[in-house]
């Protein structure tokens, strides 16, 4: 089954009922219009089928298409926050853009070193070459990144913390009651977009450069000034 | 029928319309409601207002409950043929996947005249070609005459569709070790 295929199955509906679904991933599998089929033809395939429902191997190919997979601790700011956002949308079915994203090419240099392809490309137009790929070859990165993420959000987590609400004014019950306290605002929805926004001091023509740099490099510095409170 | 206070209201399938026992099969799915409530909501439907029974005890509307319920053991004989202004309908224990397709929008979405839908699926007019068959609106002009019908006819082909659905698995991804099926991730 190829990453395309997966990805269409992953899109169906599954409120629709179980009939509707096995229709679906058999026209996907197959290309056939099994409309006109009776139902006990169509449960004959899909058991031919069941494979195809069932998640697929943990194991991921380092290489594919020509392309190598970029190991999760070198990620730039920028590709962390694409990659963030496509697994917290869905990352069954934004499954072609997270590879297009880990999946680069490379050369070497003068001095023999691997230089990674910048984050420069049509992220839309890479997904669409990796669609024939093997779901077997890649749906494991699903997994690697899952695990980076969690093992990068504990060494960070006091940077991820929300920060004590101010104490309300002395003979106040809580800062609602207090004239003086602003309502906090809700910055979630914001949250990369506000970080470079300070990372840059406000200049946005910077902005390209913060997100290129490695997230490791970045997350120590902002741990640094956390912690210097500078 | 059955007389409750003076009143005779249909209690057997053969007596109920399709629409009547598509209602009474609401109330009696709905988990909302105590026996008692989905009685008095079952009866007011067929005509015994509920303030009726304010002046009858819990014993005596418990044992009116039971007389209601009673059915004798009855086979229902398939009707497979129908005519209806002037047009033939024939109808076969046979489900396409498009069919099914159809019944199980219907049965999930559980619409106002859901079965008399279900039922409108399979019986199909004998001058129509496939195309028609399947749309919207002839669909909802067949549900509207089959509603008026005794509820008899739709238990043979809803025993046929409950034995066809049952082989179709519930959609589900097996195995692996992701944790990671959903799609959807929370951080």
């Amino acid at each position: 089954m190829t990453l395309e295929q997966w990805t269409e199955i992953a899109k169906i509906d599954k409120e629709q009922g179980s009939i509707h679904y096995n229709s679906e991933v058999l026209y996907i599998l197959t290309d056939v219009d099994v409309d006109e089929l009776d139902i006990e033809e169509l449960t004959q395939m899909i058991d031919q089928c069941k494979w195809a429902t069932s998640e697929p191997s943990s194991q991921w190919s380092r290489e594919v298409d020509g392309m190598v997979f970029k190991p999760l601790n070198k990620l730039t700011l920028y590709e962390y926050i694409d990659l963030n956002y496509f697994f917290n949308d869905n990352y069954l079915i934004n499954l072609p853009y997270i590879c297009a994203i880990l999946y680069r090419q490379t050369k070497e240099n003068e001095w023999g070193e691997v230089v990674w392809e910048p984050y420069e490309y049509d992220c839309k137009l890479r997904a669409e070459r990796l669609m024939d790929v093997p779901i077997t070859d890649v749906y494991g990165v699903i997994r690697e990144f899952l695990k980076f993420r969690d093992q990068f959000l504990t060494t960070y987590t006091n940077l991820f913390e929300d920060p004590l609400p101010p104490e309300p004014a002395e003979g106040y019950d809580d800062e609602e009651d207090d004239p003086d306290t602003e309502p906090e605002k809700d910055t979630s929805k914001w949250s990369w977009e506000l970080l470079i926004y300070n990372l840059c001091n406000g200049d946005l023509s910077k902005s390209d450069a913060i997100g290129g740099l490695p997230l490791y490099y970045v997350f120590n510095m902002l741990g640094m000034k956390k912690e210097l409170d500078i | 029928m059955i007389k409750i206070l003076d009143r005779e209201i249909p209690n057997l399938i053969t007596e109920l319309t399709v629409e009547q026992f598509e209602k009474l099969t609401d109330f009696n799915s709905d988990t909302t409601l105590d026996p008692i409530e989905r009685h008095l909501k079952i009866f007011e439907y067929l005509g015994i207002p509920e303030n009726e029974f304010n002046d009858v005890d819990v014993e005596n509307f418990i044992d009116i409950i039971r007389q209601f319920n009673e059915h004798p053991n009855m086979t229902y004989p398939t009707v497979d043929t129908l005519e209806h202004e002037g047009y033939t309908y024939k109808a076969e224990m046979k489900m396409t996947v498009r069919d099914s397709k159809l019944i199980e929008k219907y049965s999930i979405g559980k619409e106002k005249g859901y079965i008399s839908n279900i039922l409108a699926v399979f019986f199909k007019r004998e001058d129509l070609g496939p195309v028609e068959h399947y749309t919207d609106a002839h669909i909802k002009h067949k549900s509207k005459f089959l509603a008026k019908l005794p509820a008899s006819i739709c238990i043979p082909y809803i025993s046929f569709i409950s034995e066809k659905i049952r082989a179709q698995a519930t959609p589900k991804l097996e195995g692996g070790d992701t944790g990671a099926v959903d799609g959807d991730s929370e951080n």
